[in-house]
């Protein structure tokens, strides 16, 4: 009886061991876990409008570039012909319509021209 | 004999009647004979008609909001403004006065359009490859000097594209709105289609150097942007943007070799390389 109770503290105590060891381990696993959510992949990143050099666009075929880069342009590069047969959405025309209104004056133009030292004509 | 009388006067007014619908036939018959030659000789003569002010802007207008639909504008305020002030800055000096609008397209090819009636834009692709703004400068001139000198109107009417011709065709049954969208179709389709004759892409090219030379850039802005898209052209993993580009211009180094020829090319002025990172944020 003696013997059999020894056996269950030893193998209780063994198990206790090896879950301590394991511990840090997992505790890691997690903390790295957690740091991928909180630094996204570099293609999640959000890329900047202009910034840097043009890249060797690899990301050409993901779906991300299909549908924001490449919006309106088939695999060859050449704007697509459904996107030219679809119809102008209902914001478009406004868009179009604040570029008009955007506009700047001729004062604004020789203000810009003198600031960067080019002829104000 | 009330019967007698009665029939005689309908027998003699439905013959009467008759003769006059023959008549009329015939008439008819004529006209429709004689309709798809004097529809020719319209739809000759509207193709070599410029657009008058009013149309040019109507379509121009249509054209953009579908150019918007299909690339959509950035969402840089600062920046779609600095385009604006470079292109109005350099469209001080073109050939015609228009009031002149620049947009950014929110799409990585690398390109620029100009739309009748002023409408100029320019990729996000083509910002992030330049290096400065004399480079900018020069390809918003090549572009002022499309629009300025109506080259994609003239080409589209001497060729008489079929898609314009059956345009024109169904435009004869619009009115207003209705009609600019349906040749802002025909413009847009010939635009990412067809290919300006090279003489109006030199011609383009050679003013929008000498534009933006005489606005005080540098005036091998756009021989320099030229050079940039070049290289990146070697490289295969940017195919597809230069696909659009290189569809309906001449090659880069067609380009290139005409425009180092220019004198504008040697003009001394401003690069600004400063300003334009600080506003793309470099």
């Amino acid at each position: 009886m003696r013997k059999v109770v020894l056996r269950w503290l030893m193998l209780f105590l063994l198990a206790g061991v090896a879950g301590a060891q394991q511990q840090p381990a997992t505790a890691a696993q997690d903390d790295k876990t957690k740091k991928q959510q909180d630094s996204p992949s570099p293609d999640q990143q959000p890329k900047p409008l202009f910034g840097g050099k043009i890249p060797a666009r690899s990301s050409q075929n993901t779906k991300e570039s299909a549908t924001l880069g490449f919006n309106g342009i088939d695999p060859s590069g050449k704007v697509d012909k459904k996107m030219l047969a679809a119809n102008p959405k209902a914001g478009d025309l406004e868009k179009v319509r604040k570029l008009d209104a955007t506009r700047p004056t001729s004062v604004e133009v020789v203000a810009f021209a003198k600031e960067g030292g080019l002829k104000t004509k | 004999m009330k019967f007698l009388i009665a029939g005689l006067l309908a027998m003699s007014a439905a013959s009467a009647q008759f003769g006059l619908d023959k008549i009329k036939d015939k008439i008819n018959s004529a006209n429709q004979k004689t309709k798809p030659a004097t529809d020719r000789a319209e739809r000759a003569a509207e193709t070599f008609t410029p657009w008058t002010p009013e149309e040019e802007q109507a379509i121009g207008e249509a054209s953009a909001e579908k150019m918007v639909a299909i690339f959509g504008l950035t969402d840089a305020p600062a920046v779609q403004r600095y385009v604006n002030l470079v292109g109005s800055s350099v469209a001080r000096f073109a050939s015609r006065e228009l009031p002149w609008r620049f947009g950014v397209l929110d799409t990585e090819i690398v390109g620029a359009f100009a739309l009748p009636g002023g409408y100029v834009f320019i990729t996000r692709g083509s910002l992030v490859s330049m290096k400065d703004e004399s480079q900018l400068a020069g390809a918003l001139g090549h572009e002022i000097e499309h629009a300025a000198a109506r080259h994609l109107e003239a080409e589209i009417r001497s060729r008489k594209t079929s898609s314009w011709a059956s345009e024109e065709a169904v435009a004869k049954t619009k009115t207003g709105q209705q009609l600019a969208r349906l040749r802002a179709d025909a413009v847009l389709k010939d635009l990412f289609s067809t290919s300006l004759s090279r003489s109006k892409e030199e011609d383009a090219d050679e003013q929008g150097a000498r534009m933006a030379a005489e606005c005080g850039y540098s005036g091998s802005g756009l021989l320099e942007f030229l050079k940039i898209l070049s290289m990146e052209n070697a490289d295969p993993a940017n195919q597809r943007l230069f696909g659009q580009l290189l569809s309906t211009h001449p090659s880069f180094d067609e380009r290139i070799d005409h425009l180092s020829a220019q004198p504008s090319n040697r003009s001394k002025g401003k690069t600004l390389e400063a300003r334009f990172a600080r506003t793309l944020g470099r």
